[in-house]
């Protein structure tokens, strides 16, 4: 072979484009040949530094700021080791170091710059744009709030969640998702979860913390460095996350962390412009609407059905049901309402339900990524037991209903929380994939969600009008730990409906009606935490 | 920067009374410190440096798991290369099906001959010799050089901007990396003759 035709050989096969015969010809060309491994190491050698030259440049231009905040005092940083900053090891090293820009410290930490749908987790800590934030935490129940640190930075909270700000290059993300977004030239914003720290290199990025220390990472723009915390050794392993990847952290994991998928429309990377600021008094009655509902209804009767029910979202097997009208203010006029029914028979629970929506069937909600959160971009849930000794009332809290109430549960308490045969079920339309999803969970500590389960039937249709839907479920007893004792005609056990209205961007909660609740129950306790709070479900 | 492969080079090295956030340091340095080096030596039995970058990510992690047991006395960048090279073999057994991986017998050749030429001094002669080269280019090579090799960017785009078939604008670049190539190895006869 010819130093020409080698040399060519050699080249196409770094670049990547080498046929299978060219690269067979080549394979015996090394096999038979010192001079060719000489040669093929030589051009591989130069491909690398040629690459990390180029690094280097890209990161000396795109970067120079961050690059000094990075260089060591007295050391020379040769071009090399500038490439290496682009790449996993060197940008790890940056972790280790300790910078900040720091801006003139009269202005505040942070200010808020938008919110949507907003419910704070108290209600005297209102938040609305213009107000000043310190270092502290910011708990919210449910909508966003957008804030802008004094240094450019803006962090957007989605509730439920709880952010703490520590300073202008460093926040503590608790509880739910945050998005955070960072000028343009500027790098090294940290947001650490109790698992993961997660440091900006000049980007746009999503996390989430869940409970059971699972900390999701999302790359919109630029790159991150994830370091998850090994909850045995206290080690930590950093991992590059460029624009368009995602991986889930978990102290469980062997690896650290996982790939998980990219999904664009998962978290909420801008509010609207602020519609402005209601007077205080209307706001806290809306929140508290908002929060507790204004529930009509105390019982649904459930009736058994007459046939095989077609699940289609056609309600035609359904006139005979047993069922609740109602609306979000109680106006016939309001453009949010809901028809509910329910049925049964030996197999199945059935759930039907007609709800008047203006942005219908938008839930942007992965099963696969967030079926515990789905509930935020409308939905259905229905909270129901099937244990029939335990009948009704039902007495079982979460252990939510203790901790916020600072009260310490006894072990008979406990275990009637643990109940398997109360069910928690969120049925949404996954609007990216035009399919029907659920979620169930059981007892009151959501124990183990089960997503869309082999056996359960669903299905959605919008109205002709595009100002509602229709869902129509099937969901087999089993699913409910009860296909041993199904519920019977007679019995009267615990259920309780919710009805969620989201943003047109099927993203962000606004609005649900509670509807059959027990009247005997205090107002201003959530249905999730107690379930005494449910109303009756009467088997015909 | 000196010879980091001699042993007590680096004072970073873990010690048995290091906290958590001190080996984590220690690593970190000596990972920045030999990555580079690492990475060249894959890309001469990965063909492709997507392929690299997965491999390099396995070997910091087992080579993070194994840093504990990693000693002092030692050098780090051999022992990360040992790493670096087992894991290759392995994702190249995954790879085996592409037209592009050698055989078994060709990538243990390739291995067992660069080892040795990614001493670290080795690569620093490189370096240099590669930074005088591309001096030696016109303003207006240079750039095109370096742009071909960033990452993410694709040589066609560049062929299409600067208004050529991506066919002669490849032609163009070969000849550039053999110039580089070739001006390189006059750089380096005088140091690596005995």
């Amino acid at each position: 072979m010819t130093d020409h035709g080698r040399r060519d050989l050699i080249s196409s096969w770094l670049d990547g484009r080498l046929s299978a015969e060219e690269s067979a010809r080549l394979e015996q060309d090394l096999l038979h040949s010192r001079a060719a491994r000489d040669e093929f190491r030589a051009w591989a050698d130069l491909d690398s530094l040629l690459v990390q030259q180029a690094e280097a440049g890209q990161n000396n231009s795109n970067n120079a700021e961050l690059e000094a905040q990075v260089a060591m005092p007295g050391v020379r940083r040769p071009w090399w080791i500038a490439a290496a900053a682009g790449s996993a090891a060197a940008v790890i090293a940056m972790v280790l170091v300790v910078w900040a820009v720091r801006p003139p410290v009269d202005r505040p930490l942070a200010t808020v710059t938008g919110t949507q749908f907003l419910l704070p987790a108290e209600p005297a800590a209102a938040l609305a744009a213009g107000q000043s934030l310190d270092t502290g935490r910011l708990s919210i129940l449910s909508g966003a709030v957008e804030m802008t640190l004094r240094n450019g930075v803006t962090i957007i909270l989605q509730g439920p969640g709880e952010l703490e700000l520590i300073d202008e290059m460093k926040a503590f993300l608790h509880t739910g998702n945050a998005v955070v977004r960072v000028p343009k030239g500027m790098s090294g914003f940290r947001l650490d979860t109790a698992t993961t720290d997660v440091l900006d290199l000049g980007t746009e990025f999503a996390v989430k913390a869940e409970s059971g220390f699972i900390t999701e990472v999302q790359v919109y723009d630029g790159a991150v460095i994830a370091t998850g915390k090994d909850m045995q050794s206290g080690g930590r392993f950093p991992k590059r996350l460029e624009a368009g990847q995602a991986a889930r952290f978990s102290p469980q994991s062997v690896a650290g962390s996982e790939p998980i998928p990219y999904s664009e429309s998962r978290f909420i990377r801008r509010l609207p412009a602020e519609p402005g600021i209601e007077l205080d008094h209307w706001r806290e009655r809306d929140e508290e609407l908002r929060r507790f509902g204004n529930p009509q209804r105390d019982a649904i009767t459930v009736a058994r059905a007459a046939g095989f029910v077609v699940v289609d979202a056609k309600l035609g097997e359904w006139s005979h049901a047993g069922g609740f009208t109602g609306s979000l203010d109680g106006d016939p006029a309001d453009a949010e309402w809901v028809d509910g029914r329910m049925m049964y028979d030996d197999e199945c629970l059935y759930i039907a339900a007609h709800v008047g929506d203006p942005a219908p069937m938008r839930n942007t909600s992965d099963p696969s990524l967030d079926p515990v959160m789905a509930w935020q971009g409308g939905s259905l849930q229905v909270r129901i037991s099937t244990d029939r000794v335990m009948g009704w009332p039902v007495d079982a809290n979460g252990p939510s209903y203790y901790r916020m109430r600072k009260l310490e549960p006894n072990d008979e308490e406990r275990l009637k929380a643990t109940n398997p045969r109360l069910s928690h079920l969120t049925m949404w339309h996954h609007a990216p994939s035009g399919k029907a999803a659920i979620a169930i969970n059981h007892g009151m500590g959501f124990d183990g969600y089960l997503v869309n389960p082999e056996g359960v039937r669903g299905a959605f249709a919008r109205d002709p009008d595009g100002r509602g839907y229709v869902l129509e479920y099937a969901i087999p007893w089993r699913l409910l730990n009860a296909a041993e004792d199904p519920p019977r005609a007679g019995d009267v056990l615990g259920v309780v409906w919710q009805v969620h209205w989201s943003d047109t961007a099927g993203q962000i909660w606004r609005d649900q009606m509670v509807e059959i609740r027990n009247p005997h129950e205090l107002r201003r306790i959530l249905p999730f935490e107690r379930a005494a709070t449910w109303g009756r479900a009467e088997f015909q | 920067m000196g010879n980091a492969d001699a042993p007590n080079a680096a004072d970073s090295r873990p010690r048995p009374d290091d906290g958590p956030d001190d080996r984590h340091e220690a690593f970190v340095r000596l990972l920045m410190e030999h990555e580079g080096r690492v990475r060249g030596f894959l890309r001469g039995l990965l063909p492709s440096w997507n392929d690299v970058d997965e491999v390099i990510q396995q070997a910091s992690i087992v080579a993070w798991r194994k840093f504990p047991e990693f000693d002092r006395q030692t050098n780090f960048g051999g022992w990360l290369l040992v790493i670096a090279r087992y894991e290759a073999l392995k994702h190249r057994r995954r790879l085996a099906r592409s037209p592009l991986v050698f055989s078994e017998e060709v990538w243990e050749l390739l291995a067992n001959e660069a080892e040795p030429a990614h001493a670290a001094e080795a690569i620093d002669r490189r370096r240099t010799a590669l930074e005088h080269c591309l001096d030696k280019l016109g303003a207006e090579q240079r750039r095109l050089l370096l742009e071909t090799h960033t990452p993410g960017v694709r040589l066609n785009e560049i062929a299409r901007r600067a208004g050529r078939s991506e066919q002669a604008f490849y032609k163009v670049v070969q000849r550039l990396r053999a110039a580089v190539l070739d001006c390189m190895r006059g750089q380096l006869v005088p140091e690596s003759a005995p």
